[in-house]
């Protein structure tokens, strides 16, 4: 090599440095994996499994579609970086393989091919590869602009609230967003002294760099462009750029069917994959109902975990609303990573039940319903009542499981990452359960309805009062008539973004009465304030959580606030000037006109019992 | 317009005519001021009217009621009942004040006193207000004990068991009310002697927090309560109301001293509902709205804890009694007396202006 040629040597160490440091991490996380392949793995490694990879890692990669689709604007600033630098690399082979008739080279004569060979005029293929360079150089140029108006201005890109970032994690920004104005100029003014070019770097070179006085300011700039470059690739291992080839292997291993561990395991398998590919895009953080100077949320939260500090108190503050992993681009597992933190916090914590009392079999019979009102239940008797109303109007037969003794459906444990506690209190429920004759669970608690779904393995259906009720309507069972009340309606995290039941509460609603709509619901809801995962966020910020999603559904019109679930009622409640009641309660005291004497009668009739 | 053109009439207009007001009226008429009382009920009394009898000496409402107003009729002090006042508008050095569109009069000072409201009870639904016929605020067992409703249990039912929840609605953050409505405790205790006094076969429990008698005489109650009357004070609070056996109440609770949890079949459930703001004070610069309270909205500021009450930032409105928080009778009158002191020296003070 020529001694002007030992520029690139800054950038050939930093590539390697980065590579080798990369390697030996990715080996590091996957070491089980080497002492014990799985079957399962190797075979899906071979099959359909890997083009599907492929695919997504072009679509979300490369593209950032999922991006695009929430933010236009954000989604094209990661668009034109990632496709931009995929297209240089890309073209860069093809041009050198094109150019010297050979396909392997040095990594550096690619990256500095400009330099060594200025005047590439090889025919129309040889202008084809230097305008598809510039196309991509130009492309990135365009997403580094926006990158650096979103740190000035964010709201031009459409979003609120934008990452703060570490101090490796500035450094890296910095000669990340050096590089391509570097390699810019470097080229043009190669081409300013030797002619020659691309629409970008061949104009820029004979507009403003053909002057002879220049001549000598040629290496010192590609110099600088290495020492960027080299610099960059130093710090990416230790940074958030980690993310770049960091999620492109988590994308080969979700597809071949590696899954998360339930506890934590920051640099291991599939977790470690998942905590180092988020890449701080900051769309966690415009969707988190939380209060913005609070820094839990999951971009946080992940690059706590990273750095092994302080992932603790960010854990047990967040109310695991759901909304960030519904929101994230690369669909990390963000609540079960936070329940596995939280069983890290509480590993050491041995609670004893034993004195607990037992609770006695309720008498078993053939019944329609098995109803569970669950902790919470016990606070809001007014839903259990109007509920049983309902089934009595509809002609159905129950049984109230948990009527005289409280029993845990077992979900506070597991959010509180409390695996094993929650397991045997399952165990003790499943029994409860399978010793009735009922053609059907119900519940009037989203978060119990999650967790006898998700965990228990019960051979009956179980459903949520809303879509039960919802049946009825459907089936005809209840008949009702609409009526001039209007509503607003909250929907808990627990139903919505975690069970995705949106329709049934919503119908049940429009039969009775107008549902408004509002800025914020469905999948974009925010949250009530309070979750039985909140382990220690303040009142003060739950409250002011409450008051700002009460903002949202005290809508000009609304007489009533409902909800589907005892704990949101009971939080919003709370704080609201509107009365908040359960769905079963609204649609309890909205019968059909000729029905509402008897209805009352009835009332009545119960408050006697 | 001079502040002058207000000064010669209606000198005073007092807002509330309960027992703050009509006492801070007389006190002010005492001192030849003129003056005036808005009460938006269509009678005196405020939540005096509501009371069978007070503690400590169980002396009749009615009676106190009844000296208080003859007072005010004797001093000729012209009464607006049915008026409700929401705004406030300064004027010069004066106030107009206003229900709604309407204009409802003049005055130079105007001294709130439109006392508190009491915590809606059904916000605690763990506690089955408006669902359970057998749960009462303390308001509805006064009412009870004047013969205006009756006992939620049957005639039949010679020895009733009988509990209180202390602290609804106060020392609450969830609920929005961090203060202490410090006459419940002692409200509980003389009603659950009343009980006993009607039912002596009654088992009468009270759950409490803490318990602060901080009145005169009020320890000495309580500990009558307990000797003579043998009311059982339970320190713990109520996790539920459910529906028990017949008609009764099936009551969860937590025996904090002794740490063992208690299952109780009660025929009555009384809670004892705090003190909350009546109204939200809206303060701009020529203005005051009287609002509806919103969520954690706290009682009308006065001027630093030691002097009586002007209210912060307005010249000229004064605040009397139980808006300003929690207050017992004796407190209330005693404040009227303070609060009629301030009014009468800054009266001096502007007049001594309009001299000059």
């Amino acid at each position: 090599m020529e001694k002007s040629a030992w520029f690139v040597w800054p950038f050939m160490l930093g590539f390697m440095f980065a590579l080798v440091v990369l390697l030996l991490r990715y080996l590091w996380w996957l070491r089980s994996l080497w002492r014990r392949p799985s079957s399962r793995l190797l075979s899906r490694m071979f099959s359909k499994h890997s083009l599907l990879a492929v695919r997504e890692i072009f679509s979300e990669g490369l593209l950032h579609l999922r991006i695009y689709k929430r933010n236009r604007r954000l989604g094209f600033m990661h668009m034109s970086l990632a496709l931009g630098w995929f297209m240089m690399i890309v073209g860069g082979k093809f041009e050198t393989w094109f150019h010297s008739g050979q396909f392997l080279h040095g990594t550096w004569y690619a990256v500095f091919f400009r330099y060594f060979e200025p005047q590439t005029a090889g025919g129309w293929a040889g202008t084809f590869w230097l305008h598809y360079m510039d196309l991509g150089l130009l492309l990135v140029l365009t997403g580094l602009a926006l990158a650096i108006m979103k740190r000035i201005r964010k709201r031009i890109l459409g979003i609120h609230s934008s990452t703060r970032h570490t101090l490796v994690n500035r450094v890296a920004l910095t000669f990340l967003w050096m590089i391509f104005p570097l390699r810019l100029v470097a080229e043009a003014l190669t081409f300013g002294q030797h002619g020659g070019g691309g629409f970008l770097t061949g104009s820029l070179g004979r507009c403003c760099f053909s002057s002879g006085m220049l001549a000598g300011l040629e290496l010192p700039l590609w110099w600088a462009y290495s020492l960027s470059l080299g610099a960059f690739f130093v710090v990416l291992p230790f940074s958030r750029y980690l993310h770049i080839p960091t999620e492109m292997a988590l994308i080969f291993l979700r597809h071949w069917g590696l899954r998360a561990a339930e506890d934590l395991q920051p640099e291991k398998a599939l977790q470690a994959f998942e905590i180092h590919a988020c890449s701080a895009c900051g769309l966690c953080l415009d969707v988190c109902p939380a209060i913005k100077d609070h820094p839990f949320q999951s971009a946080y939260f992940l690059r706590a975990l990273r750095s092994g500090k302080g992932w603790e108190s960010l854990a047990s503050t967040c109310l695991s609303c759901g909304a960030c992993e519904e929101a994230c681009p690369i669909n990390l597992g963000l609540e079960k990573l936070r329940t596995a933190a939280r069983g890290k916090i509480h590993e050491k914590h041995h609670a004893v039940y034993s004195y607990l009392p037992t609770v006695a079999p309720v008498e078993t019979s053939r019944v329609d319903v098995l109803l569970f009102t669950g902790c919470m239940g016990r606070l809001k008797p007014a839903t259990t009542k109007a509920l049983k109303d309902l089934f009595e109007e509809a002609g159905l037969t129950w049984v109230h499981l948990d009527e005289q003794e409280s029993i845990c459906c077992g979900r506070p444990l597991s959010l509180a990452g409390r695996a094993g506690e929650a397991s045997a209190l399952r165990e003790h429920n499943r029994n409860l359960i399978q010793g009735q004759q009922a053609r059907m669970l119900v519940t009037t608690c989203p978060i119990c309805l999650k967790q006898f779904r998700d965990d228990y393995g019960l051979e009956l259906p179980v459903y949520h009062h809303s879509e039960m009720l919802w049946y009825c309507l459907r089936a005809g069972r209840l008949k009702r008539e609409k009526g001039t009340a209007c509503f607003s309606y909250h929907d808990p995290c627990e139903l919505g973004r975690k069970s995705a039941c949106y329709q049934a509460p919503r119908e049940l609603l429009q039969s009775c009465g107008t549902l408004l709509p509002l800025e914020r619901e469905q999948a974009d809801a925010l949250c009530c304030g309070n979750s039985l995962g909140a382990l220690s966020l303040s009142l003060s910020e739950r409250q002011a959580l409450t008051s700002r999603t009460l903002k949202v559904l005290e809508v000009s019109g609304a007489q009533s606030i409902v909800t589907s679930c005892p704990l949101c009622q009971h939080n919003l409640a709370r704080q609201s000037r509107l009365p908040v009641r359960d769905l079963a309660e609204v649609l309890a005291v909205t019968g059909l006109p000729e029905q509402h004497g008897q209805r009352t009668a009835a009332l009545a009739a119960v408050q006697e019992l | 317009m001079n502040a002058s053109e207000y000064l010669p009439k209606d000198e005073v207009a007092i807002i509330g005519g309960g027992p703050a007001g009509m006492q801070t009226a007389l006190a002010l008429s005492e001192r030849g001021f003129s003056v005036r009382i808005y009460e938006q009920k269509e009678q005196l009394g405020g939540h005096l009217k509501g009371w069978h009898h007070l503690f400590p000496h169980g002396v009749a409402a009615s009676d106190l009621l009844g000296q208080l107003k003859e007072q005010v009729l004797a001093r000729a002090v012209p009464l607006h009942l049915g008026q409700s006042v929401d705004r406030l508008q300064k004027v010069g050095a004066g106030w107009v004040l206003w229900q709604g569109e309407r204009p409802l009069g003049r005055a130079g000072v105007v001294v709130l006193a439109n006392g508190f409201a009491l915590f809606d009870a059904r916000r605690k639904e763990e506690y089955g207000y408006g669902l359970y016929p057998s749960v009462l605020t303390a308001a509805d067992l006064e009412a009870v004990f004047r013969k205006e409703q009756p006992w939620p249990f049957g005639s039949d039912r010679m020895a009733p068991q009988v509990g209180f929840v202390h602290c609804v609605g106060s020392r609450d953050l969830k609920c929005g009310s961090p203060h202490c409505s410090k006459l419940c405790c002692v409200t509980a205790v003389k009603q659950a002697m009343a009980v006993k006094s009607l039912f002596p076969e009654a088992q009468v429990y009270c759950f409490y927090m803490d318990l602060r008698m901080h009145g005169l005489e009020y320890e000495e109650l309580y500990r009558k309560a307990q000797v003579d009357y043998g009311v059982r004070f339970i320190r713990g609070r109520l996790s539920e109301a459910a529906p028990g056996q017949g008609k009764r109440l099936h009551v969860k609770a937590e025996d904090t001293l002794q740490g063992r949890p208690l299952h109780l079949q009660l025929d009555m459930l009384v809670l004892m509902s705090g003190m909350v703001p009546a109204f939200l004070l809206e303060q701009q610069e020529r203005a005051v709205f009287l609002k509806e309270p919103v969520f954690g909205s706290g009682f009308v500021p006065v001027q630093g804890l030691l002097a009586a009450g002007s209210v912060v930032q307005q010249e000229g409105l004064f605040a009397s009694g139980a808006c300003k928080g929690p207050a017992t009778l004796p407190e209330v009158f005693a404040d009227a007396a303070a609060v009629a002191r301030e009014v009468e020296q800054y009266l001096k003070s502007l007049k001594a202006v309009a001299h000059a």
